[in-house]
C-alpha cells in the first residue's frame, strides 16, 4: 500500500496510506500539482493542523474511506438534514469545543466535505432550538447589539418566512 | 505542546464556515441566531442563506412600522412578497427595493398595481427570475407601450388581470419584460376576447415549459400555437363550455407534456385524444361528468402516468379491470353512493394497486363518512403510506393545489381536515 508522510503544525509526521490522505481535495490537488504521486520521499507540512487534530481527522478518514464519493457539482440540492449522522460519527463527535472547532478548521483547509458537513451538522444541532440567552451561554458569545437593533431584527424576523428553494 | 488554536471560538472560525453552520439550521433558528450577536445576525441571514427567506411586507398590519425597519434594514433579501397596498405605500415599496433590489429574485405582489408602477419596479430587479403580480392599467397614460426594462434572468412570470385587460391596453409588453420566459401563468377576471393574450402565446409558444392560464374565454385558438417544450399545463378556462376539437388540436402538439390540469368537465373522447397525443404524460388531473362505461380505459396509454386527480371515478369507467401499474398517487371526490358499495374500495385496489399516496375529497356535510372512508381503503391498499381525507366545498378546487394562493387562491375555499392519517403509525 503506498503511503505519503504528513507533517503536522507542531513537527509530528505521519505516515498514510495514499487512499485515505485522498479524502482531503487539498492534498489532492497538491499531489497532482506538484506531481508527487509517485513520490513517496517527500514530506508534506501541513502548516494549519496540529497532531492532536490530525490524528483525529486519520482516524475519521480511515472509518470512512470505503464511502462513496460525494460530487457537489452534481445539481442535487445538498443534504442539510442534521439527524441523520451514522452512530460511529456520534461517537467521534463527542469531543469538547476546542477540538470540534479544531477539526472544523481543518476540514475547512483539508477540504474534506465529509468531515465538514458531519462537523457544522454537529454545531448546527447544539444551537438547534435553543433561546438566543442559551446559545449565547453555550459558545460564550458577548452580546454587542444594542436594544434598538435587537428591536430591529426582531421585527424583521417576524416577517420573514421559510420557502421551498424552487431550482431554476 | 503548544499550539495557536488552543483558544478557539466559535467566532474565531471564518465567516464561511459560520455561514456553512448555518445553513443547516432551520429558519426558526436561524431567527434565534441572528438575535446572539451581530456576526451571528450577518451570517445567519447573509446572501446565500436568503434564497429560501422570503420578506412578506404587509402593509395592512404595519404600515407604519415597515417604513421604519426597511430603512434600517441591512439584510439583501431574495424573495420579497407584498400584502395588500394603500395608496401610498408604492413609494416605500421603492424606497426598499433601492435598498437591495438587485439582490432580489422572486418579487409577490399580492396586491396590484398599474402597469407603470410595474415598470418602476421592473427596473429596480434587474436579477429577477419569477415574478408575480396583479396588473391595471393607468387611465391617463397614453395607449401606448411603457419602455419595460429587459430581465434577461427573468423566466417564470405570472400575471393576474382584473376588469381591464392590461395586454390589451398595450400598457404592459410582458415579452419585452421577459424575453427568457419559460413559465407563464396568466389568471385575468376580465372579459375580453383575450386577442392579446394568444399574440403572446404565439411569440413565446417555442419557449414555454409550463403554462397556466385561468379566464374566461369561450375559445382557446389552438391552431395556430404549437408549444413544442411544453411540460406542464394547466388551464381552466371558461368552465363547461369548451370546445372539444378545438383541445384536441392542442394537445396533438403537445409531444413533450409531463402534466396536466383541467379545471372544467372534458368529455370522453377529449380523454382519449390527451392520451394519445401525450404520451409521456406523469400526471393527469382532470374533472369528468363522471364517465362510464370504460372511459378511463385510455389511461392505459400512458406507460408512465404516476398521478392521477380526478373528480369523480366510478368503477364502472374503469371496466374492463386491468391494473394501472404506474400509478402512485390517486386523488379524487367521494360522496355516500361510493361508500355505500361495500366492495368499492377493494375493487378500486384492483385497478390501482400501487398506490402509496391518497387523497379523497368529500364535500362538507359528507365527512361522515370519513371513518368508514378509512377503514375500507386501509384493509384494502397493501401500499398505502399516506392517506389525506379533504373537505372541499367545490369540485374543481384541486386544481388550485401547489399553485400561488395570492393568485388563484380566492377561486374556492377548501379546508384540510384533520383526517390525514399516516398508516404506518397506526
Amino acid at each position: 500500500m503506498p503511503c505519503i508522510q504528513l507533517q503536522s503544525s507542531d513537527g509530528e509526521i505521519f505516515n498514510v496510506e495514499f487512499e485515505i490522505a485522498m479524502c482531503s481535495f487539498t492534498i489532492k490537488t497538491m499531489m497532482v500539482d506538484l506531481d508527487l504521486e509517485d513520490n513517496c520521499e517527500e514530506v508534506v507540512p501541513l502548516t494549519n493542523v496540529d497532531s492532536n487534530i490530525l490524528r483525529k481527522i486519520l482516524q475519521w478518514a480511515n472509518y470512512h474511506k470505503d464511502d462513496p464519493e460525494a460530487n457537489p457539482e452534481d445539481g442535487k440540492p445538498v443534504d442539510r438534514r442534521t439527524d441523520n449522522i451514522c452512530e460511529w460519527d456520534q461517537e467521534f463527535m463527542k469531543v469538547d469545543q476546542q477540538t470540534l472547532y479544531g477539526l472544523i478548521k481543518a476540514a475547512n483547509y483539508l477540504d474534506i466535505r465529509g468531515l465538514m458537513a458531519l462537523t457544522c451538522k454537529t454545531v448546527a444541532n447544539m444551537m438547534k432550538g435553543k433561546t438566543e440567552e442559551q446559545m449565547r451561554k453555550m459558545f460564550n458569545i458577548q452580546n454587542d447589539l444594542t436594544p434598538e437593533e435587537e428591536q430591529q431584527i426582531r421585527q424583521e424576523n417576524e416577517w420573514c418566512e421559510e420557502v421551498e428553494i424552487v431550482a431554476d | 505542546m503548544a499550539s495557536s488554536d488552543c483558544h478557539l471560538h466559535i467566532n474565531s472560525l471564518s465567516n464561511y464556515v459560520l455561514r456553512e453552520i448555518f445553513s443547516y439550521l432551520p429558519l426558526k433558528d436561524r431567527k434565534t441566531a441572528a438575535l446572539v450577536c451581530r456576526l451571528w445576525e450577518q451570517e445567519a441571514f447573509s446572501v446565500p442563506l436568503l434564497a429560501n427567506v422570503q420578506l412578506c411586507i404587509n402593509f395592512k398590519n404595519h404600515r407604519e412600522a415597515i417604513q421604519e425597519v426597511m430603512q434600517n434594514c441591512a439584510r439583501c433579501y431574495r424573495n420579497v412578497a407584498v400584502w395588500y397596498m394603500y395608496p401610498d405605500s408604492f413609494t416605500t415599496i421603492v424606497g426598499i427595493l433601492d435598498k437591495f433590489g438587485t439582490t432580489i429574485e422572486r418579487f409577490t405582489m399580492n396586491d396590484r398595481c398599474t402597469a407603470a408602477q410595474l415598470k418602476e419596479l421592473a427596473e429596480r430587479m434587474p436579477n429577477l427570475k419569477r415574478m408575480t403580480t396583479g396588473v391595471i392599467v393607468m387611465q391617463d397614460l397614453p395607449n401606448e407601450p411603457l419602455e419595460f426594462p429587459v430581465l434577461s434572468r427573468l423566466h417564470d412570470v405570472g400575471v393576474r388581470f382584473w376588469q381591464d385587460d392590461v395586454l390589451e391596453s398595450d400598457q404592459f409588453d410582458v415579452l419585452r419584460m421577459a424575453p427568457n420566459m419559460q413559465r407563464l401563468s396568466i389568471s385575468s377576471h376580465a372579459y375580453s376576447k383575450n386577442v392579446r393574450v394568444f399574440e403572446v402565446l404565439e411569440r413565446c409558444s417555442n419557449q414555454l415549459r409550463s403554462l397556466y392560464l385561468y379566464m374566461c374565454c369561450d375559445v382557446f385558438p389552438s391552431k395556430e400555437l404549437r408549444f413544442e417544450k411544453l411540460a406542464v399545463l394547466k388551464l381552466r378556462l371558461q368552465p363547461y363550455n369548451n370546445n372539444g376539437y378545438r383541445l384536441y388540436q392542442l394537445f396533438q402538439g403537445l409531444k413533450e407534456l409531463k402534466a396536466v390540469h383541467l379545471g372544467f368537465i372534458i368529455t370522453k373522447s377529449t380523454l382519449a385524444a390527451i392520451c394519445h397525443s401525450c404520451p409521456k404524460l406523469e400526471t393527469l388531473d382532470i374533472r369528468t361528468d363522471g364517465f362510464e362505461g370504460g372511459a378511463l380505459k385510455c389511461l392505459h396509454n400512458l406507460p408512465n402516468l404516476q398521478i392521477f386527480k380526478t373528480n369523480r371515478l366510478c368503477l364502472s369507467s374503469l371496466e374492463p379491470y386491468k391494473p394501472f401499474n404506474s400509478v402512485r398517487e390517486l386523488q379524487f371526490h367521494v360522496d355516500d353512493s361510493y361508500f355505500n358499495d361495500e366492495d368499492y374500495a377493494a375493487n378500486l385496489y384492483e385497478v390501482f394497486p400501487n398506490v402509496c399516496s391518497m387523497k379523497i375529497i368529500t364535500q362538507v356535510h359528507h365527512i361522515i363518512v370519513c371513518p368508514t372512508v378509512k377503514e375500507q381503503i386501509h384493509r384494502a391498499f397493501n401500499y398505502l403510506i399516506k392517506l389525506s381525507i379533504i373537505e372541499a366545498l367545490c369540485p374543481f378546487s384541486l386544481i388550485h393545489e401547489g399553485d400561488d394562493p395570492g393568485l388563484f387562491g380566492s377561486f374556492c375555499t377548501r379546508k384540510e381536515t384533520s383526517c390525514t392519517v399516516d398508516l404506518n403509525l397506526e
